[in-house]
């Protein structure tokens, strides 16, 4: 889940090397923590948050697989 | 930052000269000349020689690669956005792949799965978002002209049918009622299809309605056309 996160931010971003992302693993959700270089920021979240809900379509897909729901936080 | 001042017979040698100081390449220089050498009769009189001031610019990122790169042809961006997609595919389901076929309207890239649909998500929703982030990360390599369409299982075949059918069977409710009949919300895509199919027919009209991304068609027979408010 992280691994897949952090693939696709860092592919969106235009520094890629500030991309950090922190998994909180709960018993039914585990929550994913993104951060980004400030700039970058509204490449995260896109024209009406469309950017981030494509993530998070993408991330329940891959949750839906496991059995596991997984939760996209993006930290300002 | 790095910053180096040569002097040397002519300009271009100095360059060199800066560049196997810096152990760098011409391109990652910024070079500024300071003084340029006399022609050569002069010279050997003047004594006067051609110096620079070289200054190393920063290293780019490497990954992903930056927009520079942006000239490269779009058939190695399509390869690129292959890659890109595969991977993300395989984070969601192991083992799947991505071809990549060309159409009158672009890329397609078909993901191949185990054939349980998880590419596409409930009404595609999966496979517009996979179809949206690959448009935003294929602006990075260049191609952004070329639109890229992602499919799964046939899904879009199957669905741009099934709003035919449902504009023909919108259609003929319009005209039995003598009245409008709107759609669901759709996205531009699936809008056009509806627009599309019903031009044909020369007793109907078609227009959107609502704000933002997604918006209703509405339907309309021509007759009662003036009563409906737009």
């Amino acid at each position: 889940m992280k691994e897949l996160v952090k693939y696709i931010a860092t592919a969106l971003v235009d520094n890629p090397d500030e991309v950090s992302v922190h998994e909180v693993e709960g018993e039914q959700t585990s929550v994913i923590e993104l951060r980004v270089a400030k700039g970058d920021l509204g490449k995260i979240i896109g024209k009406h948050g469309k950017t981030a809900q494509s993530i998070r379509t993408i991330l329940s897909a891959a949750s839906a697989k496991i059995g596991k729901r997984a939760v996209l936080e993006i930290i300002e | 930052m790095d910053s180096i001042e040569i002097e040397a017979k002519s300009v271009a040698e100095a360059i060199t000269i800066a560049c196997e100081e810096l152990k760098t390449t011409h391109d990652n220089l910024t070079i500024e000349v300071l003084q340029e050498a006399p022609n050569k009769i002069f010279a050997f009189m003047s004594g006067r020689k051609a110096r620079i001031r070289a200054t190393l610019m920063p290293a780019k990122a490497e990954t992903p690669p930056a927009r520079t790169a942006a000239a490269a042809d779009s058939a190695a961006a399509a390869t690129r956005m292959q890659e890109v997609l595969e991977t993300i595919a395989r984070h969601i389901q192991p083992g799947a792949s991505v071809e990549v076929r060309n159409n009158d309207d672009g890329i397609v890239m078909n993901i191949i799965g185990d054939g349980s649909g998880i590419f596409i998500g409930r009404q595609g929703q999966t496979l517009e978002a996979l179809q949206y982030l690959i448009n935003k990360i294929k602006v990075r390599y260049g191609a952004d002209a070329v639109p890229v369409t992602v499919d799964s299982e046939a899904y879009r075949a199957r669905h741009d049918e099934s709003l035919a059918n449902l504009a023909v069977k919108l259609g003929m409710k319009a005209k039995k009622r003598s009245g409008p009949v709107t759609t669901n919300l759709l996205n531009p895509a699936e809008r056009r299809i509806i627009h599309l199919t019903l031009q044909k027919d020369a007793e109907l009209t078609t227009w959107s309605k609502g704000e933002g991304v997604l918006k209703k068609v509405i339907i309309v027979p021509r007759q009662a056309e003036k009563s409906v408010n737009r």
